[in-house]
């Protein structure tokens, strides 16, 4: 008898067991279509009859407010849902990517779309737009980026920023430091900062991102765009690039000067808001809707509005630059098991109505030519004429196959710590590209 | 035990077959995939491109770095283990009041995931608020930029590991002090034996198979080390801490899938030439009478 309960005990934890190890996500929908009935009727009766879509997107940018804004119309007016998954800001493509290889693809996907959109396979999962109506509303500035091998494949609605090197205008003023013009006025200008005691630039390289060294190719692209045609063919390497050196070397003279302080290796971009608000350092390369989105005005000395924008000085354009928007496109999966719904969200976010509701008093450039809600920057209104004129559009992501903003910012960094000499930081960063390249090109 | 108990040839053949459905076959179809075209933007149609992978891996400018301070994550963490188990282990072992709340203390950590242990471990080695350079600063030490050099941040990651792993070293080790008979510690005793000549040749040499355990385990989970790596410094200060672990997470978050297994393949010859060298050397200092 005993033995009898014992093993019936076990049948059932073994049923339990396998009873939940059943997937039932996009990838199985084939062989399970009980469970896949099933969670769709569970969604519908969460949602009160609608469905719930899943939507994978940087944590970060899922938590704009525009964002929330027009899911929440959108979920209103629909009676469905959205669940919004939102994937460590850091490590957001890596984990995304991981989904996707693995068969677990959302049915809405928000992602940057530069050269590493190719690796989530544009063609084979999501929609093509090229057709849509809101196609004709989307500023030509912007449309580059929602294009993938001449199809549209996502709605761009996001912030258009204008970045650039923020510096603290309260302490130019107070040292008598006038906006540098030249690449030899902002060193001179860092020296006066260092001079008095004050950190030129705050640099979070521990993060290696916010390194941003594509601003310094953008203008090089411009001038050159056959690099890009020939980097990508593998006929051209970054050590031929004479601008590609000077970069490097103005990073290296900076980092011995003393232009990002003494802690720019573990320094991190969570603490921009107080090294720029208590005034400890005096400069940034960022984006000017960062100011309105995310920082802390009120908690420091210095406000959004005492920074204004000036040109970036990388060494690579004695002039400046300023480097254009990059958007996030929206995405569907077409071959969700809510293809309609996704289909009908994009559309109802590309309406004028809905898209200036979501963005009133945003901060940003349009994005949409019927866009009227939106504020310009302060920081943009104040230095209108020379973001018009140096302003360039983001090329060296989007464009250059195999560009990595974190690998490349890891060698930079290893170059201003001293570890490796210029030839060698430009090998590392040039044979993570050309690695790249090769595994999309291998035969 | 039975000596002519000699079991036949054929039920071999069942965990054999077992092993290489679970095992071998999963990991021979995984390892092939070094030796192909297998990206983020192919996955389909896969060429096999012979040893190119395997090459690329070998000449990167990264893998010695990454050798380097996989051993060195691997060594550090066996020594400390191995030590700190054995002397705590020793402790718990006497007669103290508080010996069981002592043991549960030191087994805390053991239970916290690794993201937890990295989370914490990066507040108190952060430069600006860190605790450690809160409590510097009160002595009129300047910040140090604990995960901001390749010295400080491999010692930072090895202090986090040591610290996680430690408990269970105690555990295993007591487990194997606790299994010393008393007779033999009583008739040495009535010997006229000193503590450290009952430590030295009665209590080391009977526990040396536990002791063995805790090594290997320690040098295995060392070597495979990546998940502190990731949280608390990513890899860096630029490429300073990485390790094999994180060269195939830096791969295969680039869609080079094939690279990241084949970072994989020859990490895997590496655990195994180690593992093979230190069972055959610990061998030799087991004492099993």
């Amino acid at each position: 008898m005993k033995r009898k309960m014992v093993l019936l005990l076990t049948g059932m934890i073994v049923m339990a067991s396998l009873y939940g190890c059943g997937g039932n996500g996009a990838g199985d929908s084939g062989s399970d279509t009980d469970s896949a009935e099933q969670t769709e009727t569970e969604d519908d009766s969460e949602a009160g009859g609608g469905v719930t879509l899943t939507l994978y997107c940087n944590a970060d940018d899922m938590a704009k407010p525009y964002m929330q804004k027009i899911i929440s119309m959108w979920e209103e007016e629909s009676g469905n849902k959205i669940d919004q998954q939102g994937l460590d800001t850091d490590n957001a493509e890596t984990i995304a990517l991981t989904k996707f290889t693995t068969g677990d693809i959302p049915d809405l996907y928000v992602h940057f779309g530069n050269s590493n959109l190719k690796n989530f396979n544009p063609e084979e999962n999501f929609v093509d737009w090229t057709d849509a109506e809101w196609v004709s509303d989307i500023q030509d500035s912007v449309m580059p980026q929602a294009v993938y091998n001449d199809k549209i494949i996502g709605l761009p609605f996001w912030e258009a920023s204008n970045s650039g090197c923020f510096y603290n205008k309260k302490i130019f003023d107070e040292l008598e430091i006038s906006q540098p013009k030249t690449q030899e006025e902002f060193d001179k200008a860092c020296d006066t900062l260092l001079e008095n005691g004050i950190q030129p630039i705050y640099l979070a390289a521990a993060d290696s991102w916010p390194i941003l060294y594509q601003f310094a190719l953008d203008p090089v692209i411009e001038e050159h765009p056959e690099y890009v045609e020939q980097l990508n063919a593998g006929e051209l390497t970054y050590a031929e690039i004479p601008e590609f050196t000077s970069m490097c070397e103005w990073f290296l003279s900076a980092a011995e000067k003393g232009y990002f302080g003494k802690n720019y290796a573990s320094d991190t971009w969570d603490y921009c808001s107080e090294v720029l608000g208590t005034g400890e350092a005096a400069m940034m390369f960022c984006w000017d809707t960062w100011f309105d989105t995310d920082y802390d005005s009120e908690s420091y000395d210095y406000v959004g509005e005492d920074f204004g924008i000036m040109p970036v000085f990388m060494g690579t354009c004695d002039e400046g630059t300023y480097e254009g928007g990059n958007v996030n496109l929206m995405m569907a999966n077409k071959n969700g098991d809510h293809v309609e719904e996704a289909k009908d969200f994009i559309n109802f976010m590309s309406e004028p109505d809905n898209y200036n509701e979501a963005f009133d008093g945003i901060s940003t450039a349009a994005v949409f030519k019927g866009q009227t809600t939106n504020v310009n920057s302060s920081q943009y209104e104040e230095n209108k004429e020379s973001v018009d004129k140096l302003i360039r559009a983001s090329s060296a992501q989007p464009k250059i196959v195999g560009y990595n903003q974190g690998e490349g910012g890891k060698a930079l960094l290893q170059l201003m710590s001293g570890d490796i000499s210029v030839e060698e930081c430009i090998k590392l960063i040039d044979d993570d590209r050309i690695a790249t390249l090769k595994s999309f090109e291998q035969e | 035990m039975n000596r002519k108990k000699i079991y036949p040839l054929y039920l071999a053949v069942i965990p054999a077959v077992v092993f290489t459905i679970f095992f071998i076959i999963p990991s021979t179809i995984g390892y092939y995939y070094a030796f192909t075209n297998w990206s983020a933007a192919r996955t389909t149609d896969l060429k096999f491109v012979g040893l190119e992978n395997i090459l690329s891996v070998i000449q990167s400018s990264k893998v010695p770095v990454a050798f380097v301070n996989t051993l060195i994550y691997a060594g550090v963490k066996t020594v400390m283990v191995t030590i700190l188990g054995f002397v705590f282990a020793y402790i718990l072992n006497r007669e103290i009041r508080s010996r069981t709340a002592l043991r549960t203390v030191y087994f805390i950590p053991s239970v916290f995931s690794c993201l937890v242990v990295g989370l914490i471990f990066s507040a108190v080695f952060q430069t600006r608020h860190g605790t450690l350079n809160n409590i510097l600063n009160m002595f009129g030490i300047a910040n140090i930029q604990w995960l901001g050099s390749r010295g400080t941040a491999v010692f930072a990651i090895c202090m986090a590991e040591v610290w996680r792993n430690v408990g269970y070293a105690i555990i295993i080790t007591l487990a194997g002090m606790q299994s010393v008979s008393s007779d033999y510690i009583e008739a040495a005793r009535l010997d006229g034996a000193t503590e450290w000549q009952m430590f030295s040749r009665i209590t080391l040499p009977l526990i040396m198979p536990t002791v063995n355990v805790n090594i290997l385990f320690s040098l295995i989970y060392g070597l495979k080390m990546f998940d502190l790596i990731y949280v608390m410094t990513g890899g860096g200060p630029g490429n300073a801490t990485e390790s094999f672990g994180t060269l195939m997470m830096n791969e295969m978050s680039a869609g080079r899938y094939a690279q990241s297994v084949a970072v994989n393949l020859v990490f895997t010859v590496l655990l195994v030439l180690v593992s093979m060298l230190y069972q055959r050397f610990s061998s030799r200092w087991e004492t099993v009478e």
